[in-house]
């Protein structure tokens, strides 16, 4: 019996963490289709269970969020990493809802230009969805046909929460990403956005810049980060209890603390 | 296996059970309160207005001016201009308004109607680029759906003729879910067309380019 007392004990002390953690992945999932609904009038869930080709969203992503300068990277993506693998890295963490790669940041740059440039000193492409090198590029990689999104691309949001992440950023010898014209720059206008920022969310997104390489031009990307709101514009009186669905430790509103 | 091993192996077992249920339920009530959010009105929003009107101010120009590449195109340099009129609309206070400026629909050619149903319409967001759609009509196919075909084929027959235009609107009517996804394209002697929906996405896309 005292073995048996053991054994239900273990298992229950093995369970309770699993019951508990798995409510916390479907709490942010839900928190972050609310936030969007309300933050940009999207009717329904943004994130759905199964994306285009039927892949879930990847659960063992999500919990390892990528560190960036003390901002915590939650991807929400569908399937598993793919991709080439440098560094300990896939170059995709999995795919977004309608079946592009989702790239992973952590992933060594495949241009070495920003060991000696600024980010706002490449050639970025504008409207990138609308550019025939973008379409070639992604195409050349496997991905699918990139649509620009109406709903959450070039949204004016985007240029400060990207630039905040941009600013977290360090080139491989250690030199800040951004520089001093980095505040200037329209980001909204080169971003395809994948995963909308929320008020506790990361939005994370793709953009392409330009070079010439052999007197052809060639589309080289770039993964960014746009920061949570709640990081770009903490709140001057939190709203901590005071509204259903935004405990502000908790993460409501955007599900993560 | 006395009376006071069971007793207290029971004990034990009603405990952990106990407490699996009250995890449970706490986050089913977290749940339900989420589920009440549709009451939720984001105090924040009134901060980030101000905030990021402050932060934007003052910009100068994007500063792609000085890439090395500057023999490929100047898509950053172009930017300035809008760049600093979107700033300056920053502190209008809306920050999910979109920052492009595209002009009038009109200036496409087609017989845009005066009222509509679209969930959006716009001409060209830079005339002078011809990668640039010259009309974009977004049809909400979950609102009116029947009410914005019957405007859209009003819109382009003139343009693109009767068969294609029937072709057109007969493919939008395949987005029956949101798991449908559209993506086709047509060419006129004129025109190159493209129909497309995201997966997920409640919208469809109409894009017209001069060829």
């Amino acid at each position: 019996m005292r073995r048996c007392s053991i054994v239900l004990t273990v298992l229950m002390l093995l369970i309770f963490p699993a019951v508990a953690f798995a409510e916390s992945f479907q709490e942010a999932i839900t928190y972050a289709n609310r936030d969007i609904s309300a933050r940009y009038q999207y009717r329904g869930d943004f994130f759905v269970s199964r994306n285009v080709n039927r892949l879930s969203l990847n659960q063992n992503i999500w919990k390892n969020p990528i560190n960036l300068g003390g901002v915590s990277v939650h991807a929400l993506v569908y399937g598993n990493p793919w991709g080439d693998y440098r560094n300990g890295q896939y170059r995709y963490l999995g795919y977004t809802r309608g079946g592009l790669g989702f790239t992973n940041i952590n992933f060594p740059c495949d241009s070495k230009d920003l060991l000696s440039k600024y980010i706002e000193d490449l050639d970025w492409i504008e409207y990138p969805w609308k550019s025939a090198l973008v379409r070639q590029a992604i195409s050349n990689m496997g991905e699918g046909e990139l649509h620009r999104d109406p709903m959450f691309d070039c949204l004016l949001a985007t240029r400060d929460l990207a630039y905040k992440g941009l600013q977290l950023e360090k080139n491989e010898n250690g030199r800040a990403l951004a520089g001093p014209r980095a505040g200037s720059v329209p980001w909204e206008k080169y971003i395809h956005v994948y995963q909308p920022p929320t008020q506790y969310l990361c939005g994370i997104g793709r953009m392409w810049n330009k070079k010439i390489i052999g007197g052809k031009p060639v589309a080289y990307y770039k993964t960014v980060v746009m920061v949570p709101y709640n990081v770009a514009y903490p709140p001057s009186t939190p709203p901590k209890g005071e509204v259903p669905g935004f405990k502000g430790e908790l993460g409501g509103g955007g599900g993560f603390r | 296996m006395t009376k006071k091993q069971l007793i207290i192996s029971a004990v034990i077992a009603v405990i952990l059970i106990g407490l699996i249920v009250a995890v449970s339920v706490y986050g089913k009530s977290n749940n339900s309160n989420i589920n009440d959010s549709k009451k939720v009105t984001y105090p924040e929003r009134r901060q980030i207005a101000t905030s990021i009107g402050n932060g934007a101010e003052g910009s100068g120009s994007p500063g792609t001016g000085t890439s090395s590449d500057s023999d490929s195109n100047s898509s950053g340099s172009n930017n300035s201009g809008s760049s600093s009129k979107a700033a300056g609309s920053i502190g209008s206070g809306n920050l999910y308004q979109k920052t492009y400026k595209a002009a009038p629909p009109e200036t496409s050619g087609y017989p845009v109607p005066k009222s509509h149903h679209f969930f959006k319409i716009e001409g060209s967001l830079k005339p002078s680029d011809p990668d640039q759609a010259e009309l974009a009509i977004y049809i909400d196919f979950e609102s009116n759906f029947e009410k914005q075909l019957q405007e859209l084929e009003k819109t382009i027959q003139p343009i693109l003729g009767q068969d294609i235009t029937k072709e057109i609107v007969a493919y939008m009517r395949t987005k029956t879910s949101r798991s449908v996804g559209l993506d086709k394209w047509w060419e006129t002697d004129s025109k190159k067309i493209n129909v497309a929906s995201g997966y997920g996405s409640y919208i469809i896309e109409f894009l017209s380019w001069k060829k």
